[in-house]
This record gives C-alpha cells, sequence and structure tokens, in this order.
C-alpha cells in the first residue's frame, strides 16, 4: 500500500473514531444522524478493507484458480457462475428482512448508543464474518446447507439440532412478525386497506408474469409498485369514508385470524399465484426504500432526540424488561449477528459463486449493508420524541390504557419523555390514524421516524400521513413475505420430516398431506400469535426475546460450524475469528435465557410471572370472569419457559458436541477428514 | 463521454442489474445454453440438459424457477 492510500485510510480511521467518540460521550446536546451515518461508514469500510482481508487472505485463504460448484457443477438450473454485482444484489435481497429494521427500534429504549455499538461492532466481528465463513465452507462443500454441514463436519447429532432450530425459528420468527403487523394495523382503515390491496395486485402481477410476459418480474413489479401507490393514498379517503372506513376498521384478534387465514391460503395455492408476485414486489419496494431513506437521512440530517442512554439501561423498560446485556444482543440479531443469514448463505448463493474471491464482497459486504440498514432504523427511532416513542412502543398493560394515562405515565419518567395528549392527538391526526398508543411491534415507530425524515426532505406535513402509510406498507409487504414464504418452507421441511414415517406425507403434491402440514405449520405460529395478541404487556416482551434466543441458536450452530472448519483447515491458531463471536454469543444468549425462565423479577422472568398471576388468582385479586383468561397466561408463561430451555440446552448440546470434536482434533485422538469436494482447476477468468 | 451518454448508460446498466436479481433474463440464458450456440457452457453440460428437458416453454422453465425457489429458505428475517 502507497503513503497516499495509508494516509486516506488513517483519515478514514480518524474520522470513524472521532464520529464514534462524539456519539458515545455527547451528553445534554443532542446530535446529528449524520454523525452515526459517517462513522458506522467509516467502521465499515475499514472492517471490509481490512479485516475481511485478512480473513480471506491468510485464514481461508480463498483461491480463485479453484473452480467453485457453479462452474465445476453447472446445470443452468441451480449451478450457474453468476456476475458478482448480481449475486450481491440477490443475496442482500435474501437477508435483508425486518429483523434490522426492527430489532434496532425496540433497542432504542435503551437509547440509541447501545444500539448502535453492537450493530456497528457486532457486525463487523460476528455477523459479517459468520456469513462469510459460512458461504465460503458451503461452496468448498459443493452448496451443502448449514445442517448437513453440520451433520459432516460436526456429528449426525449437530445435524438434527439444526433441523429442529431452523424449524423452531420458521414458527417463532413467523408469530413475531405477524405481531407486528397485527400491532401496526389494528384500528388503522388506512392501513389495512392498503396491504388488503396487495393481494388482489399480487394476483394480477403474478398473471401478467405467468401468461402475459412470461417471467418479467421487473415489470410487473413495477406495476405492482404504481398500484400499491394508489392504494397507499387511496387509503386517506377509505379513513376518512364514514361507511367505508369501518369494512376496514379490525381489532387485533380479528386481524390474527386473517393473518392465520391467508398464512394457510399461501401455503397451498399455487405458487406463481401469489407467492412469487408478492415476492417481486416486496423485493423491488424494499431496495428502492432502502435507497430512499439513506438518501433521505443525508438530505434531512435530523437530529437524534433520544439520548445516548436512557434511565431503562437498569432493566425496567416497558417495551421489554432486562439490561442491556444480555437483551440488547438478544434484541438485536439481524442487524449485527443472525443465524438466520448462515441459512441463506449456505442456500442457493454458493451455487452461484463464480470465484471464491467473491465469497468476500458477497458474504462479509451484504452483511455490513444490512448493519447499515440496522443503523438507519435505530436513527428513524431516535430521531422521534422520546415521549412519543415510548407511548407509540409501550403496552397498555405498563402504562395505562387511557391516553390520558400513558401520557401521565411517561412524563413521570422525566423532562426527556415530557409528552401531552395533545402531542399524540396531533400527530395521529397527520399521519391519519385514530390513536397511535399502544402500537408495540416497533413497525409504527419505525413508520413514524420514516415519514419524520421523509417529509422532512419533500413534501413537509402535509404528506405526512402518505409517508406514514407508505412506511406501513413497505414494512407490512415484506414482513408478510415471510410469512407466507414462511410458512410454505416449513411446510416443505415438515413433509421431509414426517415422509419418513409415512410416505405419502413426504410427497409435496399429494393435496391431503399439503393441507395437514401447512396446517401444523399454521396451527404452530399462530397459536404463538395469539398468545402474544392477548398479552396485556403486549406480546414482544416475552415473545421477541423468543425469536433473539432461537435465531442465536442457529448462530451458535454456524459458528461451531465454522470453527471446526477452520480447525479441520489447520487454521486453529485463527479460530479466534469465529470463536470470539461464538463466546460472546453464547454468554449472551444463555444469560438471557436464564433471566427469562428463572428471574424472580414477574416481569422479565416467564416462571416468575406465572406465580405472580397463581398468586392473585389464590388471593381473589382477579375477577371471576377473568380466571380463564388469566390461567391461560399462566400456560403461555410456563409454555415459553420451556420452549426456552429446550433452545437453551440445544446451544449447550452443539457446544458439547463441538467442543468434544475441537478437543480431539487437537490432541491427535480424532483423524481430520476435510469433507471438502475434489479440487479442480477453474477455466473462468475471475 | 456525455454526461447524458453516461447517464444513459449508468441507467441501462441498473435496468440490467435489476432483471438479473429478480431472474427476467433466466429463460434467455437457459435457450442459449440448451442449443449449445453461445459456447458459454461446456457442450457436454448443455447438451445435457437439453436432451433431459427437452425444448422446455418460457411458461414451464418460469413455474419450475418460482417452484424451486419457494421450496427452500430463501428469504430472511
Amino acid at each position: 500500500m502507497n503513503a497516499t492510500k495509508k494516509l486516506l485510510w488513517f483519515l478514514v480511521a480518524v474520522l470513524g473514531a472521532g464520529g464514534l467518540a462524539l456519539i458515545a460521550t455527547a451528553r445534554g446536546e443532542p446530535i446529528n444522524a449524520v454523525w452515526l451515518v459517517v462513522s458506522s461508514a467509516c467502521i465499515y469500510v475499514i472492517g471490509y478493507r481490512f479485516y475481511s482481508r485478512f480473513v480471506a487472505d491468510r485464514v481461508l485463504k480463498l483461491d480463485d484458480s479453484r473452480a467453485t460448484p457453479a462452474e465445476r457443477l453447472e446445470d443452468g438450473r441451480d449451478f450457474v457462475p453468476t456476475n458478482k454485482w448480481v449475486l450481491f444484489g440477490h443475496h442482500f435481497s435474501a437477508i435483508a428482512g425486518p429483523g434490522p429494521l426492527v430489532g434496532p427500534i425496540l433497542a432504542a429504549q435503551f437509547g440509541y448508543l447501545p444500539g448502535t455499538l453492537w450493530i456497528v461492532i457486532g457486525g463487523v466481528l460476528g455477523g459479517a464474518i459468520q456469513d462469510f465463513v459460512i458461504l465460503f465452507a458451503s461452496v468448498r462443500r459443493d452448496g451443502k446447507s448449514l445442517g448437513q454441514m453440520a451433520k459432516e463436519e460436526i456429528s449426525g447429532v449437530a445435524g438434527i439440532v439444526a433441523l429442529v432450530a431452523v424449524l423452531a425459528i420458521l414458527t417463532i420468527i413467523i408469530a413475531v412478525v405477524g405481531l407486528v403487523v397485527v400491532n401496526a394495523l389494528k384500528a388503522s382503515p388506512w392501513g389495512l386497506f392498503t396491504i388488503a390491496m396487495t393481494i388482489p395486485i399480487a394476483f394480477l402481477m403474478g398473471i401478467y408474469m405467468r401468461y402475459l410476459r412470461v417471467g418479467r418480474a421487473v415489470e410487473a413489479s413495477a406495476l405492482g409498485f404504481v398500484l400499491v401507490m394508489a392504494s397507499v393514498i387511496g387509503g386517506r379517503y377509505i379513513s376518512e369514508s364514514h361507511s367505508l372506513a369501518p369494512i376496514f376498521t379490525f381489532s387485533a384478534i380479528g386481524l390474527a385470524w386473517m393473518l392465520v387465514v391467508y398464512g394457510f391460503a399461501a401455503a397451498v395455492i399455487p405458487v406463481w399465484l401469489l407467492l412469487a408476485p408478492r415476492g417481486a414486489l416486496s423485493t423491488f419496494v424494499k431496495l428502492g426504500t432502502i435507497l430512499l431513506l439513506a438518501v433521505g437521512i443525508l438530505a434531512a440530517r435530523p437530529t437524534m432526540l433520544m439520548p445516548p442512554l436512557t434511565r431503562f439501561i437498569d432493566g425496567t423498560g416497558p417495551i421489554f424488561a432486562g439490561k442491556i446485556f444480555p437483551f440488547c444482543f438478544i434484541t438485536i440479531a439481524c442487524g449485527a449477528l443472525s443465524g438466520f443469514h448462515s441459512l441463506i448463505s449456505s442456500g442457493t448463493t454458493p451455487k452461484m459463486l463464480s470465484k471464491e474471491s467473491q465469497a468476500r464482497l458477497i458474504g462479509y459486504g451484504s452483511m455490513l449493508m444490512e448493519s447499515f440498514v440496522a443503523v438507519m432504523a435505530m436513527i428513524a427511532a431516535c430521531v422521534l420524541k422520546p415521549g412519543i416513542y415510548f407511548a407509540v412502543n409501550s403496552p397498555a398493560g405498563i402504562v395505562g390504557r387511557l391516553p390520558e394515562q400513558a401520557v401521565a405515565t411517561i412524563s413521570s419518567w422525566g423532562s426527556t419523555y415530557a409528552l401531552t395528549t395533545q402531542d399524540m392527538s396531533e400527530l395521529a391526526r397527520n399521519v391519519g390514524e385514530t390513536t397511535l398508543f399502544n402500537r408495540t411491534g416497533g413497525a409504527p415507530s419505525l413508520a413514524l421516524g420514516m415519514a419524520h425524515i421523509f417529509s422532512g426532505s419533500l413534501g413537509g406535513t402535509l404528506v405526512m400521513g402518505i409517508w406514514y402509510h407508505f412506511a406501513i406498507m413497505f414494512e407490512a409487504l415484506f414482513i408478510l413475505t415471510i410469512l407466507d414464504a414462511g410458512t410454505r418452507v416449513g411446510r416443505f421441511l415438515l413433509q421431509d420430516f414426517l415422509g419418513h414415517f409415512w410416505k405419502p406425507l413426504g410427497r409435496t403434491t399429494w393435496f391431503p398431506g399439503v393441507l395437514l402440514t401447512s396446517g401444523i405449520m399454521v396451527a404452530a405460529w399462530g397459536y404463538f400469535l395469539f398468545q402474544g395478541v392477548l398479552d396485556p404487556l403486549g406480546g414482544i416482551n416475552s415473545l421477541w426475546p423468543l425469536f433473539g434466543i432461537s435465531n442465536q441458536l442457529l448462530a451458535a450452530i454456524a459458528l461451531c460450524v465454522a470453527t471446526t472448519v477452520l480447525i479441520k483447515m489447520d487454521k486453529g491458531h485463527y479460530s479466534m475469528v469465529t470463536m470470539g463471536p461464538l463466546a460472546w454469543l453464547v454468554s449472551a444468549t444463555m444469560t438471557a435465557s436464564a433471566l427469562k425462565i428463572w428471574s424472580a423479577d414477574p416481569a422479565l422472568g416467564f416462571l416468575a410471572h406465572a406465580r405472580f398471576l397463581a398468586g392473585q388468582i389464590a388471593s381473589g385479586t382477579i375477577a371471576a370472569d377473568k380466571i380463564t383468561e388469566t390461567q391461560r397466561l399462566i400456560f403461555n408463561d410456563r409454555l415459553d419457559a420451556m420452549v426456552t430451555l429446550a433452545f437453551a440446552l440445544l446451544v449447550l448440546v452443539i457446544l458439547i458436541e463441538s467442543g468434544r470434536n475441537w478437543w480431539l482434533y487437537a490432541s491427535g485422538k480424532k483423524r481430520v477428514v476435510l469433507c471438502e469436494a475434489p479440487v479442480e482447476l477453474s477455466k473462468l477468468l475471475a | 463521454m456525455q454526461i447524458q451518454q453516461k447517464l444513459r448508460l449508468g441507467l441501462k446498466n441498473f435496468l440490467w442489474w435489476l432483471q438479473e436479481i429478480f431472474g427476467d433474463a433466466e429463460y434467455e440464458k437457459y435457450l442459449r445454453r440448451a442449443s449449445c450456440e453461445s459456447g458459454e457452457t461446456s457442450p457436454q453440460v448443455c447438451c445435457e440438459s437439453h436432451h433431459r428437458d427437452g425444448a422446455v416453454s418460457a411458461e414451464k422453465f418460469y413455474l419450475d424457477r418460482i417452484e424451486r425457489q419457494y421450496a427452500r429458505v430463501s428469504r430472511c428475517c
């Protein structure tokens, strides 16, 4: 590296470090959001240029002379050498879901600092490394999935644990994102109308792509986008119409039932009619909106009104209970370190990689991009007045059911959180909602933040309603894509598993089997969805940690596989690259699991909450007509505790199996068998 | 190069990139491979796929592609 380049990188490092120092030490005066953008961007480029290069050259020793499976096994269907920028787009679209948006919004409860630090540091040192190494490992193994690699590199038990983890995380994530959508759309005729319209729009797109212009997804998506925008604008008239508004106004329970019916239908009807067009439309909208948000933040340069640290670092937060450690690191997963990404990194991407060196851009680089999306989500949450943020995200069971009660509770926390009912009424009116209180789950506050940023750049408060509902549409659109596609994939996994016991169930074309397994999958996530909807504490307090823990279980599997691969490659001296994030992850996940199961605080521990409710029934505090509901809440608490314990035990199993293998390899008691595909020289140019 | 030309080229490249991500051009690529004419693929691979699949219609190719795409985990949380 010549002197000029060294100087340039030094300046980037100074800018990044200086920005971070300002963010971390600013007290009293609010800072501009651009500092978060600049400092995180500097850290990302330094991480990419130096750390990923080190891992690529010294640890993994990527070798472009080796043919990748895309070249060796090219079949024009699954194995296809693909341009690196196209593959980057594919991979980023696949990993970018609602996780990096919702997690930071919830974690803003602690202030912007803890979440931002975790997003940036965790992303550079943990998540991007996981995605990169797993992608590399899968490329060297002819595109094998995480489950297959876990089975071959660790043990058969690890393979089974991986399968269980995938099914579990699919169930929980669908329930959680479903809850986010329900809370965003309840009593919101504008929002529900817009989202409801996406279904006939998807049908139209499906017909277009199948019969009119076969396979032309970009055209269909552009058409769909225009129609969706028309429904966003038209939604205002629906919400203001005395006759039509009630038709699109539903309670949380009604919406939950709609989601259940929708999920079941989407899993069984032909892919071309609903899933494929919805998937194309959500990718189209997602890519555009992320770019728009980045441009909006740089144009509007909003001020961060949330303090760097709030009083809730003491664990008494209204959105979810628990202190920064471990709950900040469980709440923000996808923007920093997410096990789910390892499924994508060992899915179609390794089968399309033309050269091994491209794994650095695609594996490491895409995750940094996703991490940046999480930073933008944190900004969107923190440009809101803290009082408004907490009024929207706090459940009625904590702050009070009536607006006056909620305002009084939140204002009592300190002058930082001062709020009036007028503030909230005016804001609700501006965005075309009847109320913004008790809209837990993160989506409405993200939409408010985005509307604030977009309207600050274009249109002002007059169009804030349009921007708000555009943001709600954007989030709900790709949340529902996970719901429908996830239910379908879960159905396939179940059919695959049950087919071992009764062959007809394994046939994906046998309709009774399709109906039964779809029903099982929907019933599983539907149960947790209703649990969250009926929870007086809003549901996020119990469900989001469950999702975080299950996601990090999968990350533990991925990092164990990655570490095993490094050790087998005789790169054990570099194993801290994966063991470091693994150690951090396990400590956070196990601590969170233990606290959620056994903490004596009823606001935190499932069993303590169950005991508290049982005590209330025994003492006669609960009204007779509420006893059955309370007993259901007790059952749910105990179920959640059991599920959490199961996840924690699975993490232990993986660690024990992996640790045993590592010790056996290190002591020479087990022969190292590297399960890589045979080496063939590549004929493709780099 | 003029700014207008650069912008036009940039837009063309961006549209190409979008179409590649969405898979719009997959059928044309498949036909080129199956015909063994382009030389993009080794003759053995493209001829095998041609013999295996015959002249698959655009509709069948599209349906098969999306069925496979949605049969596995293809979207993250």
